[in-house]
């Protein structure tokens, strides 16, 4: 689902977003230069459901814990971003923020309302890493955003991301298919979460989310996908092997133009004599 | 807005037979991915053709098919796709998906291209009109390489 907000939103000024402010990782993705922003929204916050204001407009209605919103195509700019209770009037009295930041033309971003490591709301600007993939590639994010200690991230029943903590995240490029995904309590081995099966699709960042809180039991994975950082394959070898007719010197003509192919042998007599055109 | 919980992905039925008339070529169509090397993976045998399971299918209705066999291998010295040589603008070419749903193409370029520093970006898009897109290998062939000079790549416009 993608909307754009009215233009309306961007010309009031107050700015801000979810929680805290960005994390470093905002300055190590280049825009690609396009002047809209992507922003999706997470909702990792238990057991409450909420508005989401964008410079004092509503923007997103009952949104419910475990939902994903966007990506909202934002123009690039300054925003302000508050929380507040599913039947508030207005964005007067935030749960969480509101909260100044700034989006960037070409960059994307997911902003996460979720707990921290003691419980407590706050909000996350994450930016979606949308550099290339080479073909066949998926890039797998895993982001803690759970009122929970510091966690191993196990792939296919090793460690792949060591103690990873609230609300940090690790990025891995691997190769594309299902991988068998768990979370520990750091250095420990029985899962909190899963294990459970995850797609890391081809040319697209999966990002999955440990959310909910480890006391009240309600710890989830929730996953984002964002697409579009596919490249072609470096090639198409399909020739490995010298077509016997060739041998008897049915060599293709040298030159960029059109070439011709010589009819000879029962093979080619039973093919359509053209050319072929470049 | 949407639950983000884990599902799974519902695959598009893949393409599993082209039909390609005009030049003698019926093949049964598997689906493959990347080789090590990072080139497109090819099955061994000519005979059969690979569909680059990573991009579009014909039933999504968008982006380019992209379907490629060897000219010829061991086991089948001259491959049905070796005759792309001879493949004509408004040609008729016809792939099967795997639900039994028919996809009409036709045959709109006919481009013969060396195989060095080839961008193959354009012929892999994911986006646009949907297309067919036949590759296998044509030109000189290279002792010193075992290899053909050039790609045959064949692009066609979805009847549908």
């Amino acid at each position: 689902m993608r909307k754009a907000l009215p233009l309306a939103v961007t010309a009031a000024c107050g700015v801000a977003m979810l929680g805290t402010a960005l994390p470093a990782t905002a300055s190590e993705t280049e825009g690609s230069g396009g002047d809209a922003a992507m922003l999706s929204v997470l909702h990792g916050v238990p057991d409450t459901t909420v508005d989401v204001f964008v410079n004092g407009e509503r923007t997103l209605d009952d949104f419910a814990p475990g939902d994903l919103a966007g990506p909202l195509e934002l123009p690039a700019g300054d925003y302000e971003i508050a929380v507040t209770a599913s039947d508030a009037q207005d964005d007067s009295e935030p749960v969480i923020g509101p909260v100044n930041v700034t989006l960037d033309g070409g960059v994307n971003y997911t902003a996460a309302a979720h707990l921290d490591a003691e419980g407590q709301p706050t909000a996350t600007a994450f930016v979606n890493d949308t550099s290339a993939l080479d073909a066949g590639n998926g890039r797998l994010v895993v982001r803690h955003v759970a009122a929970a200690p510091a966690v191993d991230v196990w792939a296919n029943g090793e460690v792949a991301v060591p103690g990873l903590a609230n609300p940090d995240e690790q990025s891995l490029d691997l190769p594309a298919g299902t991988i068998e995904a768990a979370v520990s309590v750091a250095g420990e081995s029985d899962p909190v979460l899963g294990p459970a099966d995850v797609e890391v699709t081809e040319g697209a960042a999966t990002i999955v989310y440990a959310w909910g809180s480890a006391e009240d039991g309600s710890l989830a994975l929730a996953t984002q996908t964002v697409e579009g950082m596919h490249s072609a394959p470096g090639g198409v070898p399909t020739g490995n092997t010298q077509v016997p007719a060739e041998g008897q010197g049915l060599w293709w003509a040298a030159g960029g133009g059109a070439l011709l192919l010589a009819a000879a042998g029962a093979v080619t007599a039973l093919r359509r004599r053209t050319s072929v055109r470049a | 807005m949407a639950s983000a919980a884990l599902r799974p992905v519902a695959p598009v039925p893949a393409p599993v037979r082209l039909d390609y008339e005009a030049i003698g070529a019926e093949m049964t169509v598997v689906p493959t991915g990347v080789a090590g090397d990072g080139q497109m993976e090819i099955p061994e045998d000519a005979s059969v053709a690979a569909w680059y399971r990573f991009g579009p299918a014909p039933a999504d209705g968008e982006g380019n098919t992209v379907i490629a066999a060897h000219a010829g291998s061991e086991h089948t010295p001259e491959g049905p796709l070796y005759a792309l040589r001879t493949a004509r603008t408004g040609d008729t070419v016809r792939v099967e998906d795997a639900s039994g749903r028919q996809h009409a193409y036709r045959v709109s370029r006919v481009e013969r291209l060396g195989k060095d520093g080839l961008d193959f970006t354009p012929y892999f898009t994911r986006s646009g009109p949907e297309r067919l897109v036949l590759v296998t290998c044509g030109g000189q062939w290279l002792p010193e390489r075992q290899s053909y000079a050039d790609n045959i790549i064949v692009v066609a416009e979805s009847l549908d």
